[in-house]
């Protein structure tokens, strides 16, 4: 199920607040845990038996873990430890890159091995990377390992943030599984937050959309240079609007369940270097790699040479953690490129300017969803000729009349100006009148799109 | 309480909801009429809600455009398009009341009120002996007393067969092409120039009547209301609907809809050859991603269009034929989104339709090339031979071209000398016996 759906909508999400709200306090992670379930199995019930088994197992080790804790016990926690994250790994290996892994083979010693095609779970990427946060964390005895198989697994299959994040680390919502307060104004703002990420989502993201679409159903190498560069900035608008008005959703759904979701996008598009634009961007993710891979690897700490070595490991990985595919390494690696570029010199200097910086930002970012989008690395090179060279065509006016003042609209909103806003009138009368729009007209949207897909919604 | 007074958004969007449903309900169980009477299923599960924003919707628009929405759910059967005199008047557009027209139309047009009586009294009729099983003699008999004589885009029954032609057919400004953004991609990157567009992303069969959406001189048009304006203009349509209608839930609709859009045509476009072509299929993989858009509901509906097609005697364009592989997939390399064709393999349909045309006029026998005695061909070793007369063509352009202006000269000989348009039936080369019948002969005999 997704959250910008009407069986969402007016279905789940009525009946299940409902009874979340009836249930006394003992009853609500029971009842959060079960609903959880059913959200994640409404579309595809066969992988729900995978997410009940990754809690079951890392319940286990973790507590294996934390029971040998003693120092002479050191070499059996460290079994426990790596079986948990060869199992998690594994799993995520095994279910996402098996076919790529297996074609790359292929096409590297001219083999013939036949690809299997397997579905991937839903949200296992994200809810691998809980898991493991958790795992870890306890394992380098940050917290005790959680003792209710029930906490835990309401951790994992939480709804709001199950299938496309924030990635919320366990140290987050621990005390909150334990014990937690629902606040009336906390609900009552969850529901705001909700409301505007379904507005993101459904006005921006989906009719910008439309656009990206014209570009990939006209074939890269037919479409006009303005019309290239039109798509680019629509995906590059596209999805930050469905990611962020995604996790805007997960964390209004999070405060009216009673819990305090980490913020995951802090307008990226008017960061002043690449280096800041991922302090802005998926921040949950970013600081998932930082945490868990990049310190454990030695960080900064050990010398330039090493700490380039562990960026690029960090990129290669952050590359393929977004998919399982090779233009998505090249991402990872031009993305590695530009960081160690700012980090050696640039960054002083983009530090200083206002103008200049933001447009170099924003025009690498823009090329770098090229390589995102573009179904292979040879697509990514016609699109790039495209945007390059000059080709003359009408294509693109069709579509500018069209969504001009959705392009405008989304630009106004992906800068702080309209938060900064919401902020301080958060209870005035225009802000109600604004949501209740935003709630209709994007109601009125998803009962004509029958067809409603979320960019992030198989990783 | 107190919930409301500490929650006032959340009781409002919830407030809302509340009323939207209880909207819905009261609207599929019929207890409130609804404004729109087309059957949406965007979303079975939740369709109460669903109903209730769509009725809202189509009476806000009502009111902001001052369009009404037709009725699709009555049983419908061809040729019964009555033109919007309202429409008429606003576009000072004649809408044809001088035109020739069977004597039963005439006498119609002239007692509005009475005809929408009989109107209703034929399709009450009708369901009843569709229902009584008698449908098949039922449909004969409606046609033979309904079908204007000289009706030159009926071509269903009369055609034997397609001819090959070349591009000239389709530039000449007399072809304009309808559908959703498919058909839209097939007027931009198809190669061929001069022809009117009338297709656009998301643009449903249901929407022909009221969806403003085409410039002109005048203003935003609805395609019934740029037909009027471009009355006679047209000898070639090509339509395709179907994709963005495959969540309906009740099939009907969607014929009814293409029925009344084929007659609107019929009535504003007497001269042209209307084709109706089917929805193409999807990739393999869209197809196993989605429930909705799948083959197997794209072949279901195809095959409602074919008879759609039968019963308004036009032409039906299998274009899976040739687009599609043995196991009627289109190719994952035609389409990079799984159900767009791109501009490289464009052609594999502008082929088709080269290969599949039905003369409109006199002045089309200058781009025959070859002719396909089959009437359903789907046989892609006939097109490849289609291609090669294509090339042969060039050669041949001496001869070609002396014959070519003969022809055209003895088109315009007809064309003047009283008859408006050359009937199908002529064009089937096995007919004999008129003028025009020897000139569709020497067409045949370039190749």
């Amino acid at each position: 199920m997704v959250f910008s759906s009407l069986v969402f909508l007016f279905r789940f999400m009525p009946v299940f607040f409902l009874i979340y709200y009836l249930v006394p306090r003992g009853a609500k992670n029971p009842v959060l845990f079960v609903g959880s379930l059913i959200f994640y199995a409404w579309g595809e019930p066969r992988y729900t038996i995978l997410i009940l088994c990754s809690v079951v197992v890392n319940y286990s080790l973790a507590v294996l873990i934390s029971r040998f804790r003693l120092q002479r016990h050191r070499a059996l926690r460290r079994v426990f430890f790596i079986f948990a994250l060869f199992y998690d790994i594994g799993m995520l290996v095994a279910f996402k890159y098996t076919a790529f892994i297996i074609s790359s083979i292929n096409s590297v010693f001219h083999l013939n091995i036949t690809v299997p095609v397997i579905a991937l779970p839903l949200g296992i990427s994200f809810y691998t990377f809980q898991i493991m946060s958790y795992v870890i964390d306890v394992y380098l005895q940050r917290y005790e390992a959680e003792n209710s198989l029930l906490n835990l697994g309401t951790y994992l299959v939480m709804f709001p943030q199950l299938i496309a994040g924030p990635i919320v680390t366990f140290s987050r919502v621990r005390q909150g599984l334990k014990n937690r307060r629902l606040h009336y104004s906390v609900i009552d703002n969850g529901m705001k937050l909700f409301v505007m990420g379904l507005g993101c989502k459904v006005i921006f993201a989906n009719s910008l959309g439309n656009i990206w679409t014209g570009c990939m159903s006209a074939g890269y190498e037919n479409i006009s240079t303005l019309f290239a560069w039109m798509g680019m900035a629509a995906y590059t608008l596209q999805l930050y609007f469905d990611f962020s008005g995604y996790s805007l959703m997960a964390i209004g759904l999070g405060q009216m369940l009673g819990f305090r979701f980490p913020r995951n996008f802090a307008h990226p598009y008017i960061s002043r270097s690449v280096t800041e634009f991922w302090k802005r961007w998926h921040i949950t993710l970013t600081s998932w790699f930082r945490e868990y891979l990049y310190i454990p690897l030695g960080g900064n700490r050990k010398g330039t040479a090493r700490t380039i070595l562990n960026m690029l490991i960090v990129w290669l990985v952050t590359g393929l953690w977004h998919g399982a595919a090779w233009n998505f390494v090249l991402w990872g690696l031009y993305y590695f490129v530009i960081l160690l570029i700012e980090r050696l010199f640039l960054k002083r200097f983009l530090d200083r300017s206002i103008f200049f910086s933001r447009v170099y930002t924003l025009l690498l970012v823009m090329f770098g969803w090229v390589l995102f989008a573009a179904p292979s690395i040879g697509d990514a090179i016609v699109y790039f000729s495209r945007l390059f060279t000059i080709n003359p065509g009408t294509d693109f006016i069709e579509y500018f009349y069209t969504y001009w003042y959705i392009f405008a609209a989304a630009v106004f909103f992906a800068t702080p100006v309209p938060a900064r806003w919401f902020r301080r009138h958060r209870d005035s009368a225009l802000t109600y009148v604004f949501l209740i729009a935003v709630f209709l007209v994007s109601v009125g949207i998803l009962v004509d799109s029958v067809y409603n897909p979320f960019l992030y919604f198989r990783f | 309480m107190r919930f409301f007074k500490n929650c006032p958004f959340l009781s409002i969007i919830v407030l809302i909801s509340l009323c939207l449903f209880i909207y819905g309900i009261l609207l599929t169980a019929g207890v409130l009429p609804a404004s729109n009477t087309v059957n949406f299923s965007v979303d079975p599960e939740t369709v109460g809600v669903a109903a209730a924003m769509q009725d809202i919707k189509s009476r806000f628009s009502n009111l902001v455009e001052g369009v009404q929405d037709r009725d699709y759910t009555v049983d419908y059967m061809p040729t019964e398009y009555v033109p919007d005199e309202e429409l008429a008047n606003n576009l000072g557009v004649d809408t044809g009341e001088d035109e020739e027209k069977g004597p039963e139309e005439e006498k119609e047009e002239s007692e509005s009120e009475k005809k929408d009586a009989e109107a209703a009294a034929r399709r009450a009729e009708r369901s009843e002996r569709m229902k009584n099983g008698e449908s098949e003699e039922f449909l004969k008999e409606a046609f033979k007393t309904r079908l204007p004589e000289n009706d030159a885009s009926d071509t269903g029954d009369s055609y034997d067969g397609f001819y090959s032609v070349g591009d000239g057919y389709f530039t000449g400004g007399d072809t304009v092409i309808i559908g959703d953004s498919r058909e839209q991609g097939f007027g931009l990157y198809s190669g061929l120039d001069g022809i009117v567009s009338y297709a656009q992303k998301s643009y449903g069969v249901h929407q022909v009547f009221t969806k403003r959406w085409i410039d002109s001189e005048v203003g935003k048009l609805t395609l019934e209301e740029a037909m009027a304006l471009n009355k006679g203009r047209f000898r070639k349509i090509y339509i395709m609907f179907g994709l963005n209608e495959m969540g309906w839930a009740d099939e009907t609709t969607f014929d009814n809809a293409y029925y009344q859009l084929i007659d609107m045509l019929k009535y504003y476009q007497p001269d042209a050859v209307i084709y109706v072509q089917s929805i193409i299929n999807v990739t393999k993989s869209k197809s196993q991603t989605s429930n909705v858009f799948n083959n197997e509901n794209i072949t279901r509906r195809n095959e409602a269009l074919k008879v759609v097609a039968e019963k308004e005697h036009v032409a039906y364009l299998d274009l899976n034929s040739v687009l599609t592989d043995e196991e009627g997939n289109l190719p994952e390399y035609y389409a990079s989104d799984g159900i767009h064709i791109s501009q490289k393999y464009m052609y594999i349909w502008v082929d088709f339709l080269k290969s599949h045309a039905v003369l409109s006029s006199g002045s089309d026998t200058q781009y025959v090339t070859g002719y396909t005695p089959e009437k359903d061909v789907s046989d892609i070793g006939e097109n490849e031979e289609a291609g090669e007369n294509d090339g042969s063509e060039a050669e041949e352009s001496p001869d070609s071209e002396n014959e070519n202006n003969s022809e055209s000269e003895n088109a315009v000989d007809t064309e003047s000398g009283g008859s408006d348009n050359i009937e199908i039936e002529d064009i089937a080369p096995a007919a004999n016996g008129e003028n025009t019948t020897e000139n569709w002969e020497t067409g045949e005999g370039i190749n």
